[in-house]
């Protein structure tokens, strides 16, 4: 005898007043099965979601608000350190600019006297009081210029190691920027 | 914080739920894109209730289903560019109901009903009784229901209680027709066994 198949079985068990398969009449194995299984669909279909409070809906929908607006900053700031790295970094490379413009005019021979230095008390120390003065003093700032310090005043980027790479430049690693922007400078 | 109120005694910001409340699904999807989150707590609104039972169904309790109905709209918010609307808005929201509630099932260890479903009122009468009786049975089939493989449960809850199609179903779940069908009849046959004899 062949028994019903899955799809026939189940369009019985779902199928509200479907006529009953004629197979069923005589096949107790399959009658059985369609039985079971239309008793229980009929008990999980009876089970209803328990209602809750009326005020929980509101509830809902503040909560999801509340989490939506505390994520949303964060989610907006995926492209901010992107910026409050680009600053400080501008900045670090136009103080690095400097300082190799500086140190390229230090080394060319001077053809003619364009700085005037006032001696200061006893001579021993110099105040620029020239253009080029101010470029020295320039010089000298950027040759003091610390990374760490910049981080702090601007605030520290995230924590992505991304991030971190770019902040935490070792002092070799600093070097050889430097060195890398004097030789672009100089083609 | 004081609302604009105009001519029409309608201030500013009912004016504009009221904007939103007039859109359609697609519409409001939209104009959160565009940049008015309040259009998304237009959608909540919308499509809180049936994101919730649905999780509820998967779940079987009160705490784990207000979480995954929070869970579901931030995906759904995170998600938002992401739907091309080949779907309604609800279908879109509801597969990822069901995608979190069977991560979820699949995850954590069984919770056992909470409170909610054990508070039975104490039986003085018949009606009362016969309250006691249908509370109990209902826990007995969810606890079943929660017992079901993750698959077969998945298909069980999206058969009987959305009334999708086993197609529809078999799309979600990606899987086959055959195999959605066979998890259906499964179900339904696990279940009278774990329920057993145990009609009242």
């Amino acid at each position: 005898m062949k028994h019903l198949d899955l799809g026939e079985r189940l369009a019985l068990i779902e199928g509200d007043g479907a006529p009953a398969h004629p197979h069923l009449a005589e096949c107790a194995r399959c009658r059985a099965d369609v039985d079971t299984a239309r008793a229980a669909l009929a008990e999980v279909a009876a089970v209803t979601v328990p209602e809750p409070s009326p005020l929980y809906w509101d509830l809902l929908s503040r909560r999801v608000s509340d989490r939506l607006a505390a994520d949303t900053p964060r989610r907006a700031a995926v492209g901010w350190p992107f910026w409050r790295v680009l600053v400080p970094l501008s900045v670090t490379v136009a103080a690095l600019l400097i300082a190799v413009g500086v140190d390229r005019e230090g080394r060319q021979p001077a053809l003619a006297p364009t700085a005037a230095v006032a001696p200061i008390g006893d001579g021993d120390e110099a105040v620029p009081t020239s253009v080029d003065g101010e470029w020295a003093l320039l010089g000298h700032l950027a040759g003091e210029f610390d990374l760490d310090m910049l981080a702090d005043s601007l605030g520290r980027p995230g924590e992505s190691a991304a991030e971190s790479a770019i902040w935490e430049l070792s002092e070799q690693e600093r070097v050889e920027l430097a060195a890398l922007l004097r030789l672009e400078l100089q083609q | 914080m004081g609302w604009v109120v105009d001519h029409d005694g309608m201030s500013e910001a009912a004016r504009e739920a009221a904007d939103l409340a007039a859109l359609d699904d697609r519409a409001l999807v939209g104009a959160c894109l565009a940049g008015r989150r309040e259009a998304f707590d237009e959608l909540v609104v919308r499509h809180r209730r049936a994101v919730y039972r649905l999780c509820y169904r998967f779940v079987g309790n009160h705490e784990d289903a207000n979480d995954l109905a929070q869970e579901v709209f931030l995906r759904a918010f995170r998600a938002l560019r992401t739907f091309k609307g080949d779907s309604a808005v609800g279908t879109w929201l509801h597969r990822i109901a069901v995608n979190l509630s069977l991560n979820a099932v699949a995850g954590r260890a069984r919770r056992a009903e909470t409170s909610d479903d054990r508070a039975v009122p104490v039986a003085r009468d018949p009606d009362a009784m016969s309250l006691v009786l249908r509370t109990e049975r209902a826990a007995q089939v969810r606890a079943a229901i929660a017992r079901l493989p993750p698959r077969q449960r998945a298909t069980l809850v999206l058969r009987v209680y959305q009334e999708m199609p086993h197609q529809e179903i078999a799309e979600l779940l990606g899987s086959s027709v055959g195999a959605v069908k066979a998890n259906f009849f499964h179900a339904l046959a696990n279940l009278k066994r774990l329920l057993g004899g145990d009609r009242r």
